[in-house]
């Protein structure tokens, strides 16, 4: 079992590298680099007067040299920790990350913690109460949220926030919290920000939640056991609650490696309309921009975190199925 | 034994495999409601033209933004379908447009009415409409859902972008079906070294996050393609890229199977490998495969709004709902003018009914169903 | 049938007969003003608007009788005054100190300003408003004259060639350094003539000349230049690249830079390699790219300005944030250094709409920026529950217009096409602008030709303002028809001469300032009437750059034209060879720029576009300003009748046009001049602001 490990981590890595290749071809593709786009802001905020040369600056950024050159000064730095220097930003790329990374994590947790507060209780009440009103209306407000397009979602809510409650618009702080160390009320203030991202974000993995949640469920009520457990005259709850709600999990357990970087892909876009300081958001700004480092060490951190979530698949999978244990 | 059950269970055990999918299908409610709205979504996309009112290109200021107009039914007790006449003029302070119905002008509503020509089906050219006005043309007044910022009629624009939306993401699915099934195919089959190379494969092709790879690939496109095009070529670039999914769990079910003794008799039979996988695997789990081509349609129309938002999917001048919902994407459309936000609609009904259709197909088809 | 449009004319109309003469304004204000400024001459700035009040604004005090004798300062100033870590305030505002009068009284100090940024690439968004502007000179607020700024005085001399600055006495950095002569040859000398460094600055030079920048003494510069150079002045005042380090000294520019400080990292005073180290050490790749980030306003709390107001938090580290320059030159008619209002804090935004929304809630004190005429409703609609002013300010350039390249040249037949003048002309008379003023500008743009503001003192006259710019399809038809464009397909589109189908121009856009697309879509049908086929496409801004320079693009929808020809051509005249504003004709650009040597002579067809270059390269060194006027008046007729760009609505909103103010702010002047030349908003003078 330690060799199949041994084996997944290499061939991870060399998935890896393959996706920084790939990455970073993409991140060129686009014509142009970020000294077009920094000229292209600087006509079009007045200043055609200002007569550069390109040239120079493209030589000062090493972008005049072919690309894979490029790539493997960049790869080279990479490995070694230094991420270069962002030309939009001007500031580490290390830096301007590590401000947003921990703010998506929290994004993230929020709303998967609403999911699953969501999902797991009406999952369990649709299947044990099948076919009932109840079960309709969950079902079909479960779907809703998964049907409806989520950026609309949270400008809608966003709005209505503003015009009926006078809740703050968009962002995850209020001012005078934005930059104040770590306090109670610095948390609050976050938490009270984190609702309409945790609502919008949620609701789509609800819905698949509750909709495998309930199937899962009823396979396993249908089993001998919990008929066993019935006649012998254990409480419904613990009927339910006792094995087949835990075994109903299992596929979740699996699935949990993903989570993260299918998150902060997926909420580009809501980050954008509630502005949220996230990665996304800078992720899609570096690639309008072309800011070659930052958009590369996003789109690689995120191919890193995938690669580690389907190890880490795999990984529980195969603790917790012994079938495939054999196998390998 | 009732003579009803003798007669149902001897229908039964005669009846094809398909026959038996369709009465399993029919009890399920809920799908069949799914695919009778399915198929309505794909006839108004077959007969746009004929079911909307307006030109939809056909823009003009001094009706911008104007809100849907109520159809009045009856004139008294008789049956006389008409609208009335809209009069705008801008608030200079508030500058927004205001519209006052004039009662002294009444237009009437038929069916089967004349309006803006087109051509049907690309076949002939007509200017029959399901309905129009008479007197004065349908464009300048008579607007079911109300107009956009540039003074198009909504109802239309909404019909036509049905078209647009429902086709777009069928080649992209029907491709990510043939590469996965294959690949996946080939790879649960063979095993070994094979399996390997394809699941890496799989694995770096799913790392890569979607945005920047679609930025990528739009913005090398040859400049002279249409929008259309462009968005083409990028959905089947997608669905190459998109038939992951489905290519593991190809691969999953037929690692199961792989020692079953069908397969083996086949083999020892002298099948080649792409009898045995095609013709003896795979028909097993072909439910899965139609569940989940029915299930990624609306993922593809999900997917076309966001990225039309992001403007990299369609934009204007087509005509899709992920274009008309981007151009309601604004604080004054939500706020002011909330009929710009119909397009939800369709897109939250056609996304239910994919998926009630899709989760029918799947029950019905799956023969270890109880 | 929709019914007749019930338009701003006919509602002023009736309401002056309603009102006896009087006029009443727009949603401006709570009370309403009546507008006396019915003779201005509007200087660049154009004519009082109807429904609008006056321009006004804080005015500088020359007369030494009322310049005051004792100051005062803002109280944390006082403090550490008080503990001997500042000097006097007499001593830090210098023996000159520049006196403004604030439009509507003296005020005392205290609060913050909130406003909003979007990201990296918006840096202009504080250069604009709270940068003093910290130019050697500025206009007046009516855009006028050239009046003195951070120099205290100049004189033009023998015959325009020689333009002598005089700088103020005790001036001081913000660090508390002298600011002398020094400071502006040290840019000049070892910046912007750098080649590593420097910026290439236009603006130090007049037929192709360099202006020599000299020291006559610690506080007095010449710029001597080979040929009459009237317009240095302005250039120096308005928004070119020798306008203030806020906004320039990171590109190469300003015209002055801290020598004391910036010059421990120039190669010239330590070496190439003491200036390498210090690079890499802070992560630089060499010492250029370095010594730029060090000369940047917005991203350097440590460099030293004489802007109002210093920067004490980076805009790559949000919230963007500024404090008070306790050595700040400018100080009120009673005798306080400004700014009153000491600090400013601008939140990053990811987009716009939230932005809007923020406005709208009260999130904001002042704001200015990416509020779009579109919002203009939401936000009037939310005054009271925000506690906020709308004001509107009309720009005085185009907003919105159809840029052609006359140099086209990648379908020959097209290009011909465009470079014939009743082609263009059918083009602009096919277009319905009152449809687009509507439905993109909410009706509060001017239907007009590519011109000079209504008014302003480049305006030709009335019979000029919409020249080829009225909705005529039927003589367009004619026109077309007269060029020999007489065949048509069956769908009525006119095809080409050479036989290869329809005629189908190309238009590429992004939505910037407006919905440019959406107003390519409406071009697009109402040029259906007149039989040209268009394709409108959008493309992302840097594509369109890399598309002008490479000279593929045939038209673009954008802003057009200029309120001063002589001070910024870019999109008016081919005169900018390297970026989008300058599609007009780059490689005509390069011939006219090179006398000659690299780029494409215009052809007999666009003979006048070269007599038009000819005048404008004369006017530039015309010493008789109203020659000069009249020049550039003339150059406003030749464009519009030949026209070299096509107009459709300006006059309006779309650029900074909308500007909201919190109710509690003090010294907010009712209109002010919207134009770039200004660097609006500056010229609210939020230096007067306070909080009642």
């Amino acid at each position: 079992m330690l060799s199949y490990v041994g084996r997944r981590l290499a061939l991870g890595l060399f998935t890896v590298w393959a996706v920084s290749v790939l990455s970073f071809l993409i991140i060129q593709l686009p014509q142009g680099d970020f000294v077009t786009t920094h000229m292209t802001e600087l006509a079009d905020s007045g200043n055609s007067s200002a007569v550069y040369e390109a040239e120079r600056l493209r030589a000062e950024y090493g972008l005049d040299q072919p690309i894979f050159v490029q790539y493997f000064d960049w790869i080279g730095g990479v490995v070694r920790g230094e991420f270069g220097m962002s030309f939009d930003w001007n500031r580490p790329v290390a830096d301007v990350i590590g401000d947003r990374l921990v703010l998506s994590m929290v994004v993230s947790v929020a709303a998967i913690i609403f999911t699953w507060a969501v999902a797991l209780p009406i999952g369990v009440y649709s299947a044990v109460r099948r076919y009932s009103i109840g079960d309709y209306t969950l079902t079909f407000l479960g779907f809703l949220g998964l049907a409806v397009p989520n950026f609309l979602l949270a400008l809608v809510l966003m709005y209505i926030g503003f015009a009926v409650f006078g809740t703050d618009v968009g962002g995850l702080f209020s001012a005078p919290y934005e930059n104040a160390g770590w306090s109670f009320a610095k948390a609050w203030d976050l938490l009270k920000h984190l609702v309409i991202p945790a609502i919008v974000l949620g609701t789509a993995g609800a819905a698949q939640l509750i909709r495998i949640m309930r199937a899962n469920l009823l396979d396993e009520l249908r089993k001998p056991y919990v008929i066993t457990a019935r006649a012998k005259g254990l409480p419904e709850r613990r009927v339910v609650t006792k094995y087949p709600v835990r075994v109903a999990l299992n596929p979740f357990a699996s699935s949990i490696g993903f989570l993260f970087p299918q998150m902060v892909s997926g909420s580009i876009v809501v980050s954008i309309v509630l502005s949220l300081p996230t990665v996304g958001p800078l992720l899609l700004r570096a690639l309008q921009a072309q800011d070659m480092f930052l958009a590369g060490a996003i789109v690689l951190l995120l191919g890193v975190m995938t690669v580690i979530g389907t190890l880490v698949s795999d990984l529980v999978l195969m603790w917790l199925d012994p079938r495939i244990r054999h196998a390998t | 034994m009732p003579r009803d059950a003798v007669v149902d269970e001897e229908r039964i055990s005669v009846a094809s495999q398909r026959q038996l999918i369709w009465w399993r299908f029919r009890k399920h409610r809920l799908a069949m409601a799914g695919a009778i709205i399915v198929l309505f979504f794909y006839f108004v996309a077959l007969f746009g033209d004929f079911l909307s009112t307006s030109d939809p290109q056909a823009s003009e200021g001094q009706r911008s933004l104007m809100p849907p107009q109520a159809v009045h039914l009856f004139e008294g007790a008789s049956l006389s379908p008409h609208v009335y006449a809209v009069v705008g003029q801008r608030d200079p302070d508030t500058l927004q447009r205001s519209y006052a119905v004039d009662p002294t002008r009444r237009i009437p509503v038929r069916l089967f009415a004349h309006g803006y020509e087109y051509k049907f089906l690309g076949l002939f050219t007509t200017d029959i409409h399901l309905i129009g006005t008479e007197g004065t043309p349908a464009e300048r007044s008579l607007f079911l859902l109300g107009t956009d910022q540039q003074g198009r009629d909504i109802y239309s624009r909404l019909v036509l972008a049905t078209r647009t939306s429902m086709l777009i993401g069928l080649t992209g699915v029907a491709l990510s079906i043939v590469f996965g099934v294959t690949l996946g195919g080939i790879s649960g089959y063979y095993g070994g070294v094979v399996d390997t190379v394809i699941q890496r494969v799989i694995e770096v092709l799913r790392s890569i996050p979607v945005i920047p790879l679609w930025m990528g690939l739009a913005a090398a496109m040859p400049k002279d393609w249409s929008v259309t095009q462009v968005y083409f070529a990028l959905t089947v670039i997608l669905s190459v890229i998109g038939w992951t999914e489905l290519g593991r769990v190809v691969r999953g079910r037929m690692m199961q199977i792989r020692r079953e003794d069908f397969v083996t008799a086949a083999e020892l039979v002298g099948s080649r490998p792409r009898r045995v996988i095609f013709v003896h695997m795979v028909p097993l789990f072909a439910s899965h495969i139609i569940a989940a081509t029915t299930l990624a349609l609306p993922l593809m129309i999900v997917a076309e709004t966001s990225l039309s938002f992001l403007g990299l999917g369609l934009r204007p001048p087509s005509i899709s709902w992920g274009v008309m919902l981007q151009q309601a994407q604004n604080v004054q459309a939500v706020a002011l003018s909330p009929w710009m936000l119909v397009p939800v609609i369709p897109v939250v009904v056609v996304i239910l009914a994919f998926n009630f259709l899709g989760d029918g197909l799947r029950d019905a088809a799956d023969p270890y169903d109880l | 049938m929709t019914g007749s449009d019930y338009t701003r004319r006919r509602f002023l109309r009736d309401a002056v007969l309603a009102s006896g003469g009087t006029w009443l304004l727009g949603a401006c204000s709570s009370t309403p003003v009546v507008s006396t400024d019915t003779a201005a001459a509007g200087g660049r700035g154009g004519a009082a608007q109807a429904g609008l009040p006056a321009i006004e604004g804080a005015q500088l005090v020359t007369d030494p009788a009322r310049m005051p004798k004792k100051f005062r300062e803002a109280p944390e100033f006082a403090k550490l005054v008080s503990e001997g870590k500042l000097p006097p305030v007499a001593e830090r505002v210098g023996s000159a100190p520049l006196v403004l009068k604030p439009v509507h009284s003296a005020g005392g100090y205290g609060g913050e300003i909130r406003r909003g940024f979007v990201g990296q690439g918006d840096f202009q968004n504080a250069v604009r408003f709270c940068s003093g502007p910290d130019s050697l000179l500025y206009w007046d607020f009516r855009f006028e004259k050239v009046v003195p700024n951070v120099a205290a005085a100049y004189e033009l001399s023998d015959n325009d060639r020689v333009l002598t600055l005089h700088l103020r006495k005790g001036m001081r950095w913000s660090d508390g350094s002298p600011f002398t002569a020094d400071d502006l040859l040290f840019w000049r000398e070892d910046v912007s003539l750098s080649p590593e460094l420097g910026s290439g600055s236009s603006s130090m030079r007049i037929g192709g000349v360099e202006v020599e920048l000299e020291k006559v003494d610690d506080l007095t510069v010449r710029y001597v230049s080979k040929t009459p150079n009237p317009t240095l002045p302005e250039r120096l005042a308005g928004w070119t690249d020798l306008a203030g380090m806020a906004a320039n000294a990171h590109l190469g520019g300003g015209g002055f830079l801290p020598k004391h400080y910036l010059s421990q990292f120039h190669p010239k005073y330590t070496s190439v390699d003491a200036a390498n180290k210090l690079a890499t050490d802070a992560g630089f790749k060499g010492w250029a790219a370095h010594f730029r980030s060090l000369a940047s306003w917005h991203q350097n709390p440590k460099l030293p300005t004489v802007t109002p107001w210093v920067l004490t938090r980076p805009i790559n580290n949000p919230p963007w944030e500024f404090g008070p320059n306790p050595y700040s030159i400018w100080v009120d008619d009673k005798g306080n250094q400004l700014p009153y209002i000491g600090r400013i804090t601008m939140g990053n935004v990811e987009n716009t709409e939230v932005l809007a929304l923020r406005a709208a809630a009260g999130e904001y004190d002042v704001q200015d920026r990416h509020l779009v005429v579109t919002n203009l409703p939401v936000l009037i609609k939310n005054e009271k529950r925000g506690s906020y002013k709308i004001h509107r300010a009309p720009n005085t350039e185009v907003d919105c217009g159809i840029r052609l390249n006359l140099a086209y040249d990648t379908d020959h037949e097209l290009g011909e096409l465009i470079r014939t003048v009743e082609f263009r002309r059918a083009l602009s008379l096919g277009i319905d602008r009152g449809q687009i003023n509507e439905a993109f500008f909410l009706g509060t743009c001017t239907p007009t030709a590519t011109m000079a503001a209504r008014g302003s003192i480049y305006d030709p006259g009335p019979e000029w303002h919409t020249k080829w710019a009225t909705h005529d399809p039927a003589k367009a038809n004619k026109l077309l028809d007269r060029i020999g464009l007489t065949t048509k397909d069956s769908a009525g589109y006119r095809m080409r001469k050479d036989g290869a189908g329809r005629i189908i121009l190309d238009y590429q856009a992004f939505p910037s300032i407006a919905d440019f697309i959406g107003i390519g879509e409406m071009v697009k049908r109402q040029w259906q009437r007149i039989g040209i086929d268009v394709n409108v496409a959008s493309a992302e801004a840097n594509l369109l750059t890399q598309r002008a320079t490479a000279n593929q693009l045939m038209l673009s929808g954008q802003s057009v034209g200029t309120d001063d020809p002589f001070l910024k051509a870019d999109t008016f005249l081919p005169t900018v060879t390297n970026n989008y504003p300058g599609m007009i004709g780059i490689p005509y650009a390069k011939w006219f720029a090179s006398g000659g040597k690299q780029g494409t002579e215009p052809p007999d067809s666009l003979k006048l576009l070269k007599d038009a270059m000819a005048l404008y390269a004369k006017g530039l060194s015309e010493p008789d300003d109203d020659e000069r006027v009249r020049m550039g008046k003339k150059l406003y007729m030749m464009h519009a009748d030949q026209v070299w760009s096509i107009g459709i609505a300006g006059f309006g909103l779309a650029v900074n046009g909308v500007y909201l103010t919190n109710n509690r702010l003090r010294n907010v002047p009712a209109r002010v001049v919207n134009s770039l030349q200004m660097k609006s908003m500056n010229n609210t003078y939020p230096i007067t602001f306070y909080y009642e």
